[in-house]
C-alpha cells in the first residue's frame, strides 16, 4: 500500500464547530522525508486540519492515519507512543508559562528520554542556539517577544529529532531574515536528520524556498496538492489570487455601495 | 469644528460639511424618516467635504430600509473621493446582528443550566478521579520536586491563616458554651464540648474550606489558563498525560496537606478553649487538660483526620475537573474557577453529613 510512504493522511475529513463546518471532506497526503506545506488563507481551517492529524480534534466523518495509526480511535497508550516521536510547534507557541524557555526545551528530554542530565542540558543549548535563542535560557516565555516564543517553540517541538514535526506558522511574526533562518532549519531537519515537516504558511517567499510539496485549503477544502510547480501552474483562479497576492474580485464579497446608490440614468 | 449643514429642497437633501462619524447621525436622522415612507430620495453630495465610514454607512443603511419600503436612495453630484470611498464600501449580505441577552433572559438560562451543569461537573470529577487513582497507581515519575513545591503552597503557606481562624472559632464556640453551661454550674464541661466540636467538625470543615478558597481556587485557574493557552494540547501532542502529569503531584501533595493543617487547625481550636476556660470561667489550666484528655478518645481525632483526605480528594477532583473542562476564552476561565469553589464547598458539605451520620449510627 501506498500508506508505507506517508507519515500522516486525511480522508474525507469533515469537522464542524457547531453550525459552521470547517473542514469538508479533505483529502491530504504527507509524504516521508519532504516538506509538505499547507496553504490558504485565513480561516481556511489549516490549524483544525493539523489539530485532526494530531488527535487533538476528533473529526465528524472520514478518517486520519498519523505513522500508519488511526490516532483518534486508538487506545491512549498507543496514542502516546506515536506522538513521542511527533513534534507540534502551535501557532501561538503553547509554552508553559510556569516554566523557563530552557525547562520547556528541556521537558520532552526529560519525559522520554534515559539521557544524563549534562547531555539533556547540552542539547537545550545547542537547539536553542540554532534557533538564535542562546540568551533567552533562562528566561520565561512571557518574558519573550512573540518572534521569540515561536523560535523557542520550535525549540521544544523538535529537540527529539521527531519522525513528523508539525510547524503551525512558523515565521509568522518573523523578520525576514529571522524567518529565512527558520526555513533552512527546517530544510535541515528534513534533509539531514530525517524528519518529515507539515508546515502550514502564508508566505509565499518562505513556499518557495523549503516546499517539496504543497496542500492547499480554501474554505476547508482541498482544492490542489502536489508538487509546487504543478499547483502553481494550475489555472484555478483560487490559485492565481493566491499565488499573485491579488485580492479577490469584490463580488465574492460584497456590491460595491456606490452601484447601489447611482442613479439609474447614470448607471455605467 | 465644520458643521454639518442640511437642506432639504423637495425629495433631495443637500449635504454640506463633513459627513464622519461625528455627524452622520444627522444624516441618518434625516434619511430614517424619509425613507420609511417609501418612494426616492437624493442626497447631493457635492457640499460634502468629507465622506468617511460612518457616512457611507448612513447612506447604506438609508438604501436598504428604503428597497424594503419600495423605494431608492440615490446620491447626485459625488467628487472623484467621494466616488472612491462607495466603490470600496461592499455591501455583504444582510444578516441581523446578534445582540446580547438581556439580564433577566441571562438569569432564565442560567437557572436552565444549573441542573446541567451539575450534572456535568460530578461526571468530569468521576472521570478525573478515576484517572487520578489509575495514574496515582503508576506513581509520579520524576516530580517529587514538583509535589513538594505543591505542598509547600497548598500546605506551610496556608498554615497561619488556618491557624488563626481556628484559635478565632475556639473562643468564639468556648464563649458560647460557657455563657450555657455556666448557669447550671457545668463550667467544666466547656473542655468536652470544645474538644468534640473542634477535632470532629469544626477542625477538619474549617480548614477545607479554608484551602477550598485558597488552594482549590488556584487549581482550577492555573490549569484552566493552560486549557486557553492550549499548554495542555501540547503536553497530549507530546506524548504526555496532562492527568498523570498536572493532577497527580497535586494529589498527593493535597492529600499530605489537608490532613497536617487538619493537625494545626484541631491544636488551635482546642488552645482557644482553653483560653476561655482559664480567664473567663477560671478553671486551672490542668484542670481543663485533664477534663479534655479524659474525655476525649482517638477515635475523635481519627474520624476528623479521615474526613479530612476525603475533603483533599474532593477538592482536588472537582478543581481538576472544572479546570480542565474545554474552554473558550479568559472569561470561561473565571467562571469555571467559582464553579469549582462552589461546588466543592457543597459536595464538602455532602461529604462531612455522610460521614457524620454513619458513623454516629455506627457508634449507637
Ligand atoms: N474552537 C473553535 N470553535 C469554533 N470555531 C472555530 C474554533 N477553532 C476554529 N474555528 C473556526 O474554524 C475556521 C478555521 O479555523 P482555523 O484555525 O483552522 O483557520 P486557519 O486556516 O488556521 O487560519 P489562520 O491562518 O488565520 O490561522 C475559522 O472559521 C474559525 O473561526
Ligand atoms: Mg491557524
Amino acid at each position: 500500500m501506498a500508506d508505507v510512504d506517508l507519515v500522516a493522511w486525511a480522508r474525507g475529513l469533515d469537522l464542524a464547530f457547531g453550525e459552521r463546518r470547517v473542514l469538508r471532506g479533505v483529502d491530504a497526503d504527507f509524504p516521508r522525508g519532504a516538506i509538505t506545506c499547507v496553504l490558504g488563507g485565513s480561516g481556511s481551517g489549516k490549524t483544525t486540519l493539523l489539530k485532526c492529524l494530531v488527535g487533538l480534534l476528533a473529526p465528524s466523518a472520514g478518517s486520519t492515519a498519523l505513522l500508519g495509526l488511526d490516532i483518534v480511535r486508538a487506545p491512549a497508550a498507543e496514542r502516546e507512543a506515536v506522538l513521542r516521536r511527533v513534534g507540534m510547534l502551535f501557532q501561538q507557541g503553547a509554552l508553559f508559562g510556569s516554566m523557563t524557555v530552557g525547562e520547556n526545551v528541556r521537558l520532552p528530554l526529560e519525559q522520554h528520554t534515559r539521557l544524563p542530565p549534562a547531555l539533556m542540558d547540552r542539547m537545550v543549548d545547542l537547539r536553542l542556539a540554532q534557533v538564535g535563542l542562546a540568551d533567552a535560557r533562562d528566561r520565561r516565555p512571557s518574558e519573550l517577544s512573540g518572534g521569540m516564543q515561536k523560535r523557542a517553540a520550535l525549540a521544544r517541538a523538535s529537540i527529539l529529532d521527531p519522525e513528523v514535526l508539525f510547524c503551525d506558522e512558523p515565521s509568522a511574526g518573523l523578520d525576514p531574515v529571522v524567518s529565512a533562518g527558520i526555513d533552512e532549519l527546517l530544510v535541515f531537519f528534513a534533509r539531514r536528520l530525517h524528519v518529515s515537516v507539515v508546515a502550514i504558511t502564508h508566505e509565499l517567499s518562505s513556499v518557495e524556498r523549503i516546499a517539496d510539496r504543497v496542500v492547499m485549503l480554501v474554505g476547508g477544502e482541498v482544492i490542489a496538492q502536489g508538487a509546487l510547480d504543478e499547483v502553481r501552474a494550475s489555472p484555478d483562479p483560487r490559485l492565481r489570487e493566491f499565488f499573485e497576492r491579488r485580492p479577490p474580485p469584490t463580488e465574492r464579497l460584497g456590491r460595491p455601495l456606490l452601484d447601489e446608490l447611482r442613479p439609474r440614468d447614470a448607471r455605467r | 469644528m465644520e458643521q454639518l449643514r442640511i437642506e432639504t429642497d423637495g425629495d433631495t437633501l443637500r449635504v454640506r460639511g463633513p459627513l464622519t462619524a461625528e455627524t452622520a447621525a444627522a444624516l441618518w436622522r434625516a434619511l430614517e424618516a424619509r425613507v420609511a415612507e417609501g418612494g426616492d430620495v437624493t442626497v447631493d453630495l457635492s457640499g460634502v467635504s468629507r465622506l468617511g465610514t460612518a457616512g457611507a454607512a448612513a447612506l447604506a443603511e438609508g438604501s436598504a430600509r428604503a428597497r424594503a419600503a419600495g423605494g431608492r436612495v440615490v446620491v447626485a453630484g459625488p467628487r472623484p473621493e467621494h466616488e472612491e470611498v462607495l466603490e470600496q464600501v461592499v455591501l455583504p449580505p444582510v444578516r441581523p446582528h446578534r445582540r446580547r441577552a438581556p439580564f433577566l433572559e441571562h438569569l432564565g438560562a442560567g437557572a436552565h443550566g444549573a441542573g446541567a451543569a451539575l450534572a456535568r461537573s460530578l461526571r468530569l470529577a468521576g472521570g478525573a478521579a478515576w484517572l487520578a487513582i489509575a495514574s496515582a497507581w503508576r506513581g509520579p515519575r520524576g516530580r517529587f520536586a514538583e509535589t513538594v513545591r505543591h505542598l509547600v503552597r497548598f500546605g506551610s503557606d496556608g498554615a497561619p491563616v488556618v491557624v488563626t481562624i481556628a484559635l478565632l472559632l475556639g473562643l468564639a464556640l468556648a464563649f458560647q458554651a460557657a455563657y450555657q453551661l455556666r448557669q447550671f454550674g457545668a463550667s467544666i464541661f466547656v473542655a468536652n464540648l470544645v474538644a468534640l466540636s473542634v477535632l470532629r467538625e469544626l477542625g477538619p470543615v474549617m480548614t477545607a474550606v479554608v484551602v477550598i478558597g485558597r488552594s482549590g481556587s488556584s487549581i482550577a485557574a492555573e490549569l484552566g489558563t493552560m486549557v486557553v493557552r492550549e499548554e495542555v494540547d501540547a503536553l497530549e501532542v507530546m506524548g504526555i498525560d496532562p492527568v498523570q502529569y498536572l493532577v497527580v503531584p497535586r494529589l498527593y501533595a493535597m492529600t499530605i496537606a489537608v490532613p497536617a493543617l487538619t493537625v494545626f487547625a484541631d491544636a488551635a481550636g482546642l488552645l482557644g478553649g482553653l483560653l476561655i476556660g482559664v480567664t473567663y470561667l477560671d478553671i486551672a489550666p490542668q484542670a481543663y487538660l485533664q477534663q479534655t484528655l479524659r474525655f476525649v478518645v482517638p477515635g475523635d481525632l481519627l474520624i476528623g483526620l479521615f474526613k479530612s483526605v476525603l475533603f483533599a480528594w474532593v477538592i482536588v477532583f472537582v478543581a481538576v475537573a472544572y479546570g480542565l473542562a474545554p474552554k473558550s476564552g479568559p472569561d470561561t476561565v473565571g467562571r469555571a474557577t467559582t464553579a469549582s469553589v462552589v461546588t466543592s464547598i457543597f459536595l464538602l458539605v455532602l461529604v462531612d453529613t455522610t460521614v457524620t451520620t454513619l458513623h454516629t449510627i455506627w457508634l449507637t
